[in-house]
Order: structure tokens, then C-alpha cells, then sequence
């Protein structure tokens, strides 16, 4: 007898089912069931992977979901077609949208009207009809049946029968089977499959522990009441149901209703209006044509050749992928950004179309990179994305933009599937298994190799058997757990738009902002399915680009435009090449600036390669060390195969950008080009599964079949592996580029406003604030102090300094400033209580400002204007009365306490290095400056001080972390001292509670590479702690 | 009325049908024949360190009503209740 399941959660019903869909299939296929039916809870969040992987094992997807309802019950929907596909998930975003974040309650009558090409089953034992029978109420479970029946029809309702071994299910399955006889409806068995094996139970119970936080052993009636949840076979089925055989052969019955299957192709496109007769293809040729002199304002008879044939190129494939009103509606994007003078700047693969160069969506002119259009777009990739950047603090206009335009329920957000890792769940799991939380802190310390360091651990943890048995399902599930859903989220700036409105095609959810949804299908989904996005992201550099252009406008009148920009100033290479680069959009963190002196740009092309080498894909696979290798002639160029030399030339032999995956493929295993990118992206999912291993397979046999070695096949494959983490693409690599030469222009020629504006969008780059001020203050711009008569909200450019803005006093806040410059209008603050009663600011926010400088024109000390801040307030409150002021000679703050004080309040100082006031006794202690420590030998033993400037702890690095300290001697030099430590995971360990602090000394030794140096860190201070114990 | 059976009286043998269903139980030296299963229920218990899972049995045989269990982890069979 045959069987299909019709009722299975996999784990996209968050923190319930058990199992990837993959596995689900898998097990399906090996039971030999013909179909399978996926119905997570008020989602269909699984349905694209679910589809591609049943393709995959050869078993029919049917498409369902299990709908809460207003009351609490369930109720199982499976789709028939289209139109059914259409109504579950207009019912499914009904649902979420009428419940909180993470629930979802379906109104009640929302189903009229809504269940064509719908089949529903009565549910679980949360369904409305089992709930009835089971508190003994069995008019209200007919009155619900015929209701059910009324509403999808009798052929389309069927009463679902369990059999999960428990005590009442014989009985509760007699009451369903003669309720269904009475309503004159049929039944059918599902098993409410919550876990792929017999074995799944465990992992099960587990999620829902995490789920209501609970210890497993305190879950009590929240568990499962037995291990039966899995993916029976027909005969284990037939068995349990042996009474009731049509339970069985109806399962078959259903499954051949349900025909329907997610159509792969781009969405429907709203149509953008067309000048009238004018088809969309059309109106793009022409755009294009009309902004051919803008771009290539002198380009040669043979160069506009070139450009004509490319056009003609991108136009043809743009319209058998039916991408033009995509294009077009990017376009318009666009223009409104151009209107409303918002900074944006086109990236991603988008970058290789000319059409999108000529429509000034992207600023990388593809035929000078001889970027491969085919990378966006192409029959067999279909379509891409456009990623544009926006300037971060005028993103929202865009959005706006695209809501109104399009309206609400044509545009949503992309979903983001979180997921579990490993190593961070760790902790978790370890609480719901009962753990002992004083063995939990250590954790994920100890844990640094999985295998081996559980028996550590079981050691640590008593020793006892079954402690260690514990520890050992610990590390089980968290290898479990890994990629496994944990919730929906946010896309940090995915939108997809389409013509009808979006639940007729996918499932939304309600975002924290007023109307503003989320689509229940994240970016992996949507490449899937052939979908387009527009990212629409936020990117701090174009503020600050913005705000320096528009400083230096308003300062000299100077508009500055980047249209006729030459990418090819010396004086900009030399800067780059100095690694004078703090504040420079992608090559000012100490990893990308440290191989700047090395690499010596002196192109673009240069800039390109200097943004691509630091990702985790290329140095996964070890690329960076060999390029620099090569580049500086240490080892000789060479290729792994000699067919690999035209896709790789361009980096020395090293793999470095996306497209090159699918060169090499290409060259090496005989794949077509859209393959090598199908592969690419496959191996860079977050649940790659088996695909791996399909790839490889067919790598390695393609390999073969053009006479390469295995040991070489195996090698390339291996690289591409761990390449596919993270890595950019080349056409995205250029437009990067554009910002960041356009950045480093600014900076090399209007210093100050750059840094201006770098202080007044911070967090941008790597550094912080203490650190732009100090490299501002090295090039000689004066850092003038905050000014409560002078200041504005933010920084300014005064007289050639930088005038610091209240957007740097603590606790003032953007309405504390705007109180300020009220109250000042143009009659400046004479005294502090002048100042008081004009503005009325809490005393804590004078205080600051006390304490940071910003009073110091009144010449009076700053210990004696917080001194009269009392007395003023209390006079100032209390009517006028006047108080005699008491009397009493305060000394002034010393240049320690000043520095301390300001280090406080502005996180620098304006004019002083906090170190420098150390400096006497640090000499003593035998500590050695930055500038000194240039001249030190490779291995010498050294002690050095400095603020803390940076400390990161990368994931690639696996353990290690980098410290970046700073003394005064750093801003008095043409070059750069910042102290670059390296810390052990066991260094880092031992003094984790020390290293986050400010001011830091460290012992440890040099480590030279050319004109690179590190130190590796044996020992770590705390200063400040070692200073006040000196009374320093 | 409900008859417990104490745990020094529970011990049984069974024997299985090909289906691995129990048609005969033998307590003590007396065989008894099933007549019929009216439910079977499976109860987990234990810890994940130490799982138990047991599968429950209400029978009918000549005379008496029962609730006999089967361990399936030790494969021990046994008599819980009796009704008369």
C-alpha cells in the first residue's frame, strides 16, 4: 500500500521541527513515498528549498502550511494550484499580520473567500475538531466539521486521524472517523511529522527547551508525549491504521490533487510608464544612446563601436530574461536620488552592465575592465541583483520612495533566516540540557576543537559517566543545530516589488516600522526561485563624501563634481602608498593599510586588487600570502594547471575574485559559465548540504574527462571551496574602488573637511574618532576645543582648523545641542549663569561641558565652575533668592586630570595626548614609543604603553586577536606608529578582563616582516590600574 | 475492581506473532491466551542520559482485563493491572 505524508514541519517552523527539508526528502525518497507535503507553521519559509531539493531526490513537493487560528487551534492547508498557492499565502500573511512578532492568530471569517485550490485537514490535537472531542464536546466539533465543510467544500476537508502510540489516540481516532461519517466528509492519516528519523526526538525536545527557555527535564507537557513524530513508512502507517485502511490509500488521493510547484522565473514587474508607442527595450536603447556623450564624452570611432555592440549585447539578453522594467525601475530609483542630491553609488554584479553605467546607476564602465555582462545577467543565471549604496542618513527618503510609488503592499523587505551556529549555541543548549552554569562560562574558551575537547571538558565536569554523556549530546546537538532556522529577520536592505500584490506570490510579515513587510523568503530563496531584488543599502562613506563636498561648497563656493574626476593623481597613489589612509573607504583597517607599503598602488586597477585580497574567501584560500609572494617576486608565477593561466593572470595565479570560479571551472572541468557561477553560489549558501559533494563530483569528472590529474582536480576544487565563504566580485571590487580613490582625493586635498565630516558620521572605517583627530592633528590642523559660544551641533572647519561640535560631549545628545545653539542665537553666553538660564540644561550636561573645555573663554578654572554650578542652579531655581557664595580657593585641575577628564567626556583630548602625561614615569618602567619601536630587531623583547585603539577578534583568525595601541609620538611624525599586537587565544584567555580596558601596556616581543612590525604578546597591563598604584 | 500488580508478581513471558504483536502471555506457570488488544499506547520516560521507553498493552484473555507492558530497552515484559 502506498503512502504520502501530508502533515511534515521541517525546521522552518522555528524552533519546533527537527529537520532540514533536505533530510526530510531524503528520507522520503528512501521510504519510496511518491510525494511529500511540507506545512510549517504559519510559514512557507521552506517552500523554495524545499522545492529545488525535491527535484533533487525525486520525490513530488506538494506545498502546505499549518495556520493558527484566532482561537489558538490549527488547521492544515495544502495546496492544489496556483490559485491555492495564492490564497495560502494571502491566509498565512493575514495571519501574521494580525498577531505580534513571532505568532500568528488568522481573524476570524478571513478564511471566506480564501480557500480556493485549498484541501484542509482538521489538524493536529491543537485542530479545532480533536480539541472538541477531546474536553468530551462533541456538538461543537460537528458544528465545526460542517462548518470546515461548507467552507472548502465536502471533497476538499477531510478529518486528519494520528495514531502516535499514545493512550487516547485508538479512542480519539474512533470519535474523528464517526464524526467525519456524520458530516459526510472522508479521513486521512498523517503521522504530524516533526523530525526526519526515529532518532530525531532528542534534537526536538531540544528546540522547544530553547524555545520557552526551559530546561529539557522541565518541559513537561511542552514535550512531545512520545518519540513517534517521524517519517513513517507505508507499512509502519498501515499498521497503526490497520482498522482504517482508507486513511491510508486517501493520503494517495490528496497527493494527486496537489499539482502545483513554484514556478522558477522573475517576478511580475510593476511596468514602469513608457513614452507613448515605446516598448521598454526601446525606451532603454534610447536612454542609453542619449547618455553615451556624457560618459564617453571623447571616446574614439572604434571605442563607440565597442559601446554600440555592448548596448545591443545587454539589451538582447535584458530582454529574454524579461529584466527591462527592473532595469527601468532601478532607473528610477536612481533619478530620485539624483533629484533629491542623495549620494549612491551602484555596486555588486550589477556593475558589469554598460546599461547600467549609461543609465548612472553604477560608476564602473565595464568595457574598461573588460568585466563579462553575463556574471549579472544571463539566460542561464537569469537574473541579477543591483545593489546600490545610499547615503545612511537619507536611506529612508529612498524607501519612502519606493512605498509610494509602488504602494505598500507591492514592496517588502527581504527576509534574513537566522540561523544557529555551532559555537554560539553552545551556551545555550548547554543551559536546556542542565548543565551546571558555573561550567558554562568556560565553555566556548575550552571548546576550541570540537572531538577533543569534549573529553577535556567531561574530564572538567566531574569525570562521571554520565556527566560525560551530557557533554557528549552537547557537542551532538550543536553539530545539530548547526545552519538549522532559528527565526525570521531582516535583509539589511534586500526589496523586492512586484505588479500584483506581494501575498499573491509569497507570504509577508509585519516589520517594527508602520507598513513596512518582510517576505517570508530570504536571499537564497529568491536566487532560487530567479526573483530580483534591489538592495538598498546604507553606507557611511557616502555621508561623509556628501558632507565634505558640502562644506568645501559652503566654505570657498567650490562645487566640486566627480563626473570629470581622473582616477590617476600621483599625489592620491603616494598617500595610499604611505598607508595614510585613516578615514580612506576600505583601506583604512590596519589588515588592508599594512599591505599598501608592499603593494604600491599606482593605478585604479591597483586599488581594485587592494580591496579585493582582504576577505574572508581569499584568505581562507590562503590567496593573500601567496599574491604578495609573487607580486614582490619571492616565488615565481605559476598555475596549478596551464589551463588556468587566462582566468587567473590578472591576480598572479591567485584566486581573488567571484568571477573567477566560474573561469577556472570552465577551464578546468569543461563547465559552461553559468554552471561555474551555479556552483559558486552553491558552495557559498549558508545550508550547502550535499551539494558539495554534487559539485565535486561533477568537478572532478570533468577534470578528468580534459586529462587533469585527480590530485590537481582535487586541489583547485579545495581552494574554490574554501573560497566560496566570502569574496568580491570584480565589477563590484571597481565600483568599491570608485569610492575609495574619491575618498582619498578628498582627504589628500581638503584634509580637513574630510576629517570633518569623518568625525561627524561616526562609526565609519576602522578607526575611531581619538584616532582621526590625532592623524588630523599630524598633518597640522589644529583641533580646537568645544566652544559653547563658538561650536555648532557638529564639527566645523574654523580657520583651518577643526572646531569640535557638541556631537561630542557626552550625554548632551543632538537636543541638548540644539537647546544650546537656541539659546545663543547670536548674543554669545557671558557667565554660567547666564548660560544656565538661557538654556537650562540638566547639571550633569554642564557638567561635561565644564569638564571637557567647552567654558574656558570666561577664564575661570574648571574645578571652580563646577564648583559655582550648584550655587547657580540653586539660585536660578529658587526664585532669585541670593545666596551668599561661598568662598573657597579651589586648585586647579592638573594637566593629568584635564587629560583624564576630557578622555571622559569627548573619548580624546583636543589638545594633548593622553600618553604623553605618562610619558616620565613610563620611561622609567623601560617602555619603548612607537617611534622608537621601528628601529627595534625582529625577536627583540619589549615593553610599550599606548590607548587603545582597536581590538578585534576576526573569525578567520581562529582565536587570535589584533590590538591596535597608540601613543602621542603617533601624531608628530610624517608616517604612521600605531603599535599592531598580536594576542594568543591562551595570552588572550588569561587576561580577557584586562584587555578591553583604555590605557594598556603590554610585554611581548617583535616580530618584523619588511617594514611591517608586530608585537606578540606575552603579558598585558592595565595603565591606568599600574599608574594610580604609583600615584602617577 | 483494579487489581496492582506488585513488582515481585509482574515478570511474564509473551509470545509474538509475526507482526511482533503478543498473542499469549505466560505468568507463572499458566499460559494465557489473548483474545484481544484494545489499545496499545508507547509511554518514554528516563533521562537522555539513561532513555526508557515502554509499550503498553490493554488485552483481553479468559476471565481477565490486563495492562501488561513490554521494556524496550530490556525487553522485559510484565503485568501492571488487572480489572475482573
Amino acid at each position: 500500500m502506498d503512502y504520502v505524508e501530508l502533515h511534515t514541519h521541517s525546521n522552518f517552523s522555528f524552533l519546533d521541527g527537527a529537520s532540514h527539508p533536505e533530510n526530510l526528502l531524503q528520507r522520503a525518497a528512501e521510504l519510496k513515498h511518491s510525494a511529500l507535503a511540507l506545512t510549517d507553521h504559519d510559514n512557507v519559509s521552506g517552500a523554495v528549498r524545499f522545492s529545488q531539493a525535491a527535484k533533487e531526490y525525486g520525490v513530488r513537493p506538494i506545498f502546505g502550511a499549518e495556520i493558527t487560528l484566532h482561537d489558538g487551534h490549527h488547521l492544515l492547508l495544502l495546496v492544489k494550484n496556483q490559485t491555492g498557492w495564492a490564497n495560502l499565502c494571502t491566509l498565512v500573511t493575514l495571519a501574521q499580520h494580525a498577531a505580534p512578532k513571532g505568532e500568528a492568530k488568522l481573524p476570524a471569517d478571513a478564511l471566506k473567500g480564501h480557500t480556493d485550490g485549498l484541501i484542509a485537514l482538521s489538524g493536529c490535537r491543537k485542530g479545532a475538531i480533536p480539541a472538541a472531542l477531546l474536553r468530551g464536546d462533541r456538538r461543537a466539533a460537528l458544528a465545526i466539521a460542517q462548518r470546515c465543510a461548507d467552507l472548502f467544500g465536502k471533497e476538499n476537508f477531510f478529518i486528519e486521524l494520528h495514531n502516535h502510540l499514545l493512550r487516547d489516540d485508538k479512542s480519539l481516532i474512533r470519535q474523528l472517523v464517526l464524526l467525519a461519517k456524520q458530516v459526510g466528509v472522508e479521513y486521512v492519516a498523517t503521522n504530524n511529522v516533526h523530525y526526519a528519523m526515529s532518532d530525531g526526538h532528542g534534537l526536538q525536545d531540544l528546540l522547544v527547551a530553547i524555545k520557552h527557555k526551559l530546561k529539557i527535564e522541565e518541559l513537561r507537557h511542552l514535550r512531545r508525549p512520545s518519540h513517534e513524530y517521524y517519517l513513517k513508512s507505508a507499512d509502519e502507517m498501515a499498521v497503526l491504521f490497520e482498522d482504517y485502511p482508507l486513511a491510508i490509500s486517501n493520503t494517495v488521493k490528496i497527493a494527486e490533487q496537489c499539482r502545483f510547484d513554484l514556478q522558477h522565473g522573475i517576478q511580475e514587474m510593476p511596468a514602469y510608464p513608457l513614452p507613448d508607442g515605446m516598448t521598454a527595450i526601446a525606451y532603454l536603447r534610447q536612454l542609453c544612446l542619449e547618455a553615451i556623450s556624457r560618459r564617453y564624452p571623447n571616446a574614439s570611432p572604434d571605442l563607440l563601436d565597442r559601446i554600440h555592440q555592448r548596448i545591443e549585447h545587454e539589451l538582447s539578453i535584458i530582454a529574454q530574461t524579461h529584466s527591462e522594467h527592473y532595469y527601468l525601475l532601478v532607473w528610477g530609483i536612481c533619478r530620485f536620488a539624483q533629484r533629491q542630491r542623495i549620494w549612491y553609488n551602484g555596486r555588486g554584479s550589477g556593475a558589469n552592465s554598460i546599461v547600467a553605467y549609461l543609465l548612472f546607476i553604477s560608476p564602473v564602465d565595464p568595457l574598461q575592465y573588460n568585466l563579462v555582462f553575463e556574471r549579472f545577467l544571463s539566460p542561464e543565471r537569469q537574473a541579477g541583483d543591483f545593489d546600490i549604496d545610499f547615503e545612511s542618513g537619507r536611506r529612508p527618503e529612498i524607501i519612502a520612495y519606493l512605498f509610494d510609488k509602488y504602494g505598500v503592499d507591492h514592496a517588502a523587505m527581504v527576509a534574513n533566516v537566522i540561523t544557529f551556529k555551532a559555537r554560539s549555541s553552545l551556551r545555550d543548549i548547554a543551559k536546556r540540557l542542565g548543565i551546571p552554569e558555573d561550567a558554562i562560562p568556560s565553555l566556548r574558551a575550552e571548546l576550541d576543537l570540537f572531538e577533543q575537547d569534549i573529553r577535556k571538558n567531561s574530564g572538567l565536569a566531574g569525570g562521571s559517566q554520565a556527566k560525560g554523556i551530557t557533554w557528549r549530546y552537547l557537542i551532538d546537538f550543536a553539530g545539530q543545530l548547526h545552519a538549522f532556522p532559528r527565526h525570521l529577520g531582516q535583509h539589511n536592505g534586500g526589496f523586492v516589488i512586484t505588479r500584483k500584490p506581494i501575498h499573491h506570490y509569497v507570504a509577508t510579515e509585519p516589520t517594527r516600522m508602520k507598513d513596512r513587510f518582510v517576505i517570508q523568503w530570504d536571499k537564497d530563496s529568491i536566487g532560487d526561485m530567479g526573483w530580483v531584488k534591489v538592495d538598498i543599502l546604507g553606507l557611511k562613506i557616502l555621508d561623509v563624501i556628501a558632507e565634505t563636498l558640502r562644506r568645501i561648497e559652503e566654505r570657498t563656493g567650490e562645487q566640486i563634481s566627480f563626473d570629470n574626476l581622473r582616477y590617476d593623481d600621483p599625489k592620491v597613489y603616494a598617500m595610499l602608498t604611505l598607508a595614510d589612509t585613516i578615514g580612506v573607504f576600505q583601506l583604512d583597517s590596519r589588515a588592508q593599510s599594512q599591505n599598501l607599503p608592499f603593494q604600491r598602488p599606482k593605478k585604479f586597477a591597483d586599488i581594485v586588487i587592494a580591496i579585493s585580497l582582504i576577505r574572508p574567501g581569499p584568505i581562507i584560500a590562503g590567496t593573500v600570502h601567496a599574491y604578495f609572494c609573487r607580486l614582490l617576486g619571492q616565488e615565481s608565477v605559476t598555475y596549478l594547471h596551464p589551463s588556468l593561466k587566462d582566468a587567473l593572470a590578472d591576480s598572479l595565479g591567485t584566486l581573488l575574485w567571484q568571477e573567477q570560479v566560474a573561469l577556472v571551472a570552465h577551464a578546468l572541468a569543461g563547465f559552461t559559465l553559468g554552471e561555474g557561477e551555479q556552483m559558486r553560489r552553491s558552495l557559498g549558501k549558508k545550508y550547502a548540504g550535499s551539494e558539495i559533494e554534487r559539485w565535486e563530483a561533477k568537478f572532478i569528472a570533468g577534470a578528468a574527462a580534459r586529462g587533469v590529474s585527480d590530485e590537481v582536480a582535487h586541489k583547485v576544487f579545495e581552494q574554490i571551496k574554501a573560497f566560496g565563504s566570502y569574496a568580491f566580485p570584480r565589477a563590484h571590487a571597481a565600483a568599491f574602488a570608485v569610492l575609495v580613490y574619491q575618498s582619498a582625493w578628498l582627504k589628500c586635498y581638503f584634509p580637513a573637511d574630510y576629517a570633518v565630516a569623518c568625525l561627524n558620521n561616526m562609526p565609519v572605517g576602522f578607526w575611531g574618532p581619538n584616532v582621526v583627530v590625532s592623524d588630523a592633528r599630524r598633518r597640522g590642523i589644529e583641533i580646537l576645543p568645544v566652544s559653547i559660544n563658538k561650536s555648532g551641533a557638529k564639527c566645523a572647519v574654523e580657520n583651518g582648523g577643526i572646531r569640535l561640535g557638541f556631537n561630542y560631549v557626552t550625554t548632551l545628545g543632538d537636543t541638548g545641542a540644539a537647546k544650546i545653539e537656541a539659546a545663543r542665537g547670536s548674543q554669545p553666553f557671558v557667565d554660567l549663569t547666564d548660560f544656565y538660564k538661557r538654556t537650562r540644561l540638566p547639571e550633569s550636561q554642564i557638567e561635561n561641558l565644564i569638564i571637557c573645555g567647552a567654558m574656558e573663554e570666561w577664564k575661570v578654572p574648571r574645578r571652580e565652575l563646577l564648583w559655582r554650578l550648584g550655587t547657580v542652579a540653586a539660585q536660578v531655581n529658587q526664585l532669585g533668592l541670593v545666596f551668599e557664595e561661598e568662598l573657597v580657593d579651589l586648585p586647579p585641575l592638573t594637566q593629568a586630570e584635564k587629560l583624564r577628564a576630557e578622555l571622559t567626556v569627548l573619548g580624546f583630548s583636543p589638545d594633548d595626548h593622553v600618553m604623553a602625561h605618562y610619558r616620565d614615569w613610563l620611561n622609567k618602567k623601560g617602555v619603548t614609543t612607537s617611534e622608537q619601536l621601528k628601529r627595534c630587531r625582529d625577536g627583540q623583547k619589549v615593553r610599550i604603553a599606548g590607548v587603545s585603539m582597536v581590538l578585534q577578534r576576526p573569525p578567520t583568525a581562529k582565536g587570535f586577536a589584533f590590538l591596535t595601541l597608540q601613543d602621542e609620538f603617533f601624531a608628530e611624525k610624517d608616517a604612521f606608529y600605531m603599535m599592531d599586537i598580536i594576542i594568543s587565544p591562551k595570552v588572550y584567555d588569561a587576561h580577557h578582563r584586562i584587555v578591553r580596558k583604555l590605557l594598556l601596556a603590554v610585554d611581548g616581543r617583535v616580530q618584523k616582516r619588511g617594514n611591517i612590525i608586530n608585537i606578540i604578546a606575552e603579558r598585558i597591563y592595565d595603565l591606568q590600574e599600574r599608574a594610580n598604584a604609583s600615584s602617577v | 475492581m483494579t487489581f496492582t500488580v506488585p513488582a515481585e508478581f509482574q515478570p511474564i513471558r509473551v509470545r509474538l506473532d509475526e507482526g511482533s504483536r503478543p498473542v499469549a502471555l505466560f505468568w507463572g506457570n499458566v499460559e494465557y491466551p489473548i483474545e484481544r488488544i484494545s489499545n496499545r499506547y508507547r509511554v518514554p520516560s528516563g533521562s537522555l542520559e539513561e532513555p526508557e521507553c515502554h509499550d503498553f498493552y490493554e488485552i483481553t484473555t479468559s476471565g481477565w482485563l490486563m495492562r501488561i507492558y513490554h521494556n524496550l530497552q530490556t525487553d522485559e515484559w510484565g503485568i501492571e493491572e488487572l480489572w475482573d
